[in-house]
């Protein structure tokens, strides 16, 4: 991981050096079809011809890109929140700088509004659900990628509190403050795989419970959509002018006792970006029925500076 | 990148139904349990701020940040803030501000309270637990509580009564050394009018702690008090002639007497 790391920091560092390291790279320019703006913040692959991963990196404010070259190096793929993805052959050889036009999907918001229905894993009548996700997943997997390109330094504070459930007066308040060279502001304690298995709450023997909320590589996992239907929701009062996309457990076939997470991915299509994740958790107590957890990404923040 | 994130969910008591011939029988799902109790509440989260790599702070002298505000959520000024076993403490400013120096990682507990109350330790926050990993300026966010609020749990539970006078004192010797486990006899005049003034005395009595340290509730605010330590042959006085707050801070030294 680190190895991976310093690679792709040396390609970027060489970039504005414009020296011969540079036929090392796949290198391009990413603009919108339309407006011919760059594209930030997109995510670009590049395989070999049988589509296996060889390479990655994300785009910058000016709509650059730079991959390593590796001898395999056949096809790149290119995907953005947004944007149709954009999948094509390498030119043989060294080569000047790509430009790629990216074609923008005209809106979210219609896609939404056209269908309202679940979609399930297994099912193939109604795509929108699961276009949207995809497109959610470009965005997580944007964050994802640009972080291992360049980490960010961060000030992480964690907090933890009891309240008293009659007055909720505070019982216990602990913070923890950490500055870290982050690859995430939050990790998930579990694979994905573990989750979709045992769920998102293990009670111990002796009746302690950990509750856990999934990250962006848990939702990016194949294994959340496996175990989730997935509807559009269109955006309400606390959430104007988005889309979301509502998710929840697929019961059949699973344990009684599993702990599970509902809820919505919400994404602003003007940006268009992530915004925020809320769900709670299914198959609790009475007491428990609105535990559950929100978080909130700030906007195009691709951790770069 | 996900910015801030909160999990809530329930501390519970699942008591344990055993049927009568001992055997435990299987629990129902949990949304059918009847057999639960709400014990607390819990949020845990956590936000990340992206700092500049140029001013990663190092080198620089760490303090303590924070603001203490009261239960309404106004500012508190004039409140002395400290660091539990910590030698100094910080006055909040005008706006409930606080800076306080320290000097290494760790795991601090920072209290707050009013100045007469910080003399004697007790807090008027909840103790804050602040886990200090990068010794960096830090935010510390402090909720006060009224005096009357932690006075109820300075006395014995169900005895403080508010709009009474709570005496916080502690018995030393010459050398200013703790003397533990002393004798306190309290005395106070009640002035009774009948005719002429008379005064009744209202006696009680008790063992100070471990530590010297002993409190006396429920005191009238009106009436003068007497006070009186003693350890073996050695003995001490303290009085309270006027209570000019309701919460007062004594030290009692005890002496040998003095021969004749």
């Amino acid at each position: 991981m680190s190895a991976r790391n310093g690679t792709i920091g040396l390609f970027v560092a060489t970039l504005a050096a414009t020296t011969p390291a540079l036929a090392q790279s796949v290198r391009g320019i990413l603009k919108d079809s339309a407006t011919r703006e760059p594209v930030l913040g997109a995510v670009v692959t590049v395989t070999d011809s049988a589509g296996a991963f060889l390479a990655r990196s994300v785009s910058d404010e000016n709509g650059r890109f730079n991959v390593p070259r590796l001898t395999a190096s056949r096809r790149l793929r290119v995907i953005r929140i947004g944007y149709r993805p954009y999948e094509g052959g390498l030119p043989a050889g060294e080569s000047d700088s790509l430009d790629l036009s990216m074609a923008p999907i005209p809106s979210l918001l219609s896609a939404v509004a056209a269908s309202s229905k679940r979609v399930c894993p297994g099912d193939k009548t109604d795509a929108g659900a699961l276009d949207l996700w995809e497109q959610a997943r470009a965005g997580l997997l944007a964050g994802v990628v640009a972080r291992e390109a360049h980490s960010p330094r961060v000030r992480l504070r964690s907090f933890w509190r009891t309240f008293d459930p009659i007055r909720h007066r505070p019982l216990d308040d602990s913070l923890w403050i950490k500055d870290i060279t982050a690859d995430r502001s939050y990790v998930a304690a579990r694979p994905a795989w573990a989750f979709a298995d045992e769920g998102y709450m293990r009670e111990s023997l002796g009746g302690d419970r950990e509750y856990f909320a999934p990250d962006d590589n848990v939702l990016l996992d194949p294994s959340f959509v496996a175990t989730h239907c997935l509807r559009t929701v269109a955006g309400d009062a606390a959430h104007p002018s988005q889309v979301g996309i509502g998710f929840e457990p697929v019961e059949a076939g699973r344990p009684d006792t599993l702990v599970e997470v509902t809820g919505v991915l919400w994404i602003d299509p003007a940006k268009p970006a992530l915004s925020s994740l809320e769900f709670r958790y299914t198959n609790l107590e009475m007491y428990a029925r609105n535990s559950g957890a929100r978080s909130i990404s700030a906007c195009c923040r691709t951790g770069r500076r | 990148m996900i910015d801030r994130w909160t999990i809530h969910s329930v501390i519970l008591a699942v008591d344990e139904e055993i049927s009568p011939n001992g055997v435990k029988k299987r629990a129902p799902p949990r949304p059918s349990l009847s057999n639960v109790r709400l014990l607390a509440y819990q949020d845990v989260g956590g936000e990340v701020t992206f700092l500049d790599p140029g001013k990663t702070g190092l080198g620089e002298t760490a303090v303590f940040t924070g603001i203490v505000v009261d239960t309404l959520g106004r500012r508190a000024p004039g409140i002395r803030v400290w660091i539990r076993d910590g030698k100094d403490t910080v006055v909040t400013a005008w706006d409930g501000t606080f800076r306080m120096p320290f000097s290494a990682s760790g795991r601090y507990v920072v209290l707050a309270s009013d100045s007469t109350l910080a003399m004697q330790g007790i807090a008027r926050t909840v103790p804050k637990a602040v886990n200090i990993v990068d010794p960096k300026n830090t935010d510390v966010w402090l909720t006060l509580y009224p005096r009357s609020a932690v006075l109820a749990l300075t006395c014995p539970p169900k005895v403080y009564k508010p709009g009474t006078g709570v005496a916080v004192a502690q018995v030393v010797d010459g050398q200013g050394a703790i003397v533990p486990r002393a004798r306190v006899d309290v005395e106070a005049r009640q002035a009774v009018v009948v005719g002429d003034t008379l005064y009744q005395p209202r006696r009680s009595s008790g063992i100070a702690g471990d530590d010297g340290r002993f409190v006396i509730c429920n005191a009238a605010l009106d009436q003068p008090m007497f006070i009186r330590a003693t350890t073996g042959t050695k003995t001490g006085v303290a009085a309270i002639m006027e209570w000019k707050d309701d919460v007062q801070v004594l030290t009692i030294v005890v002496k040998a007497p003095q021969p004749p």
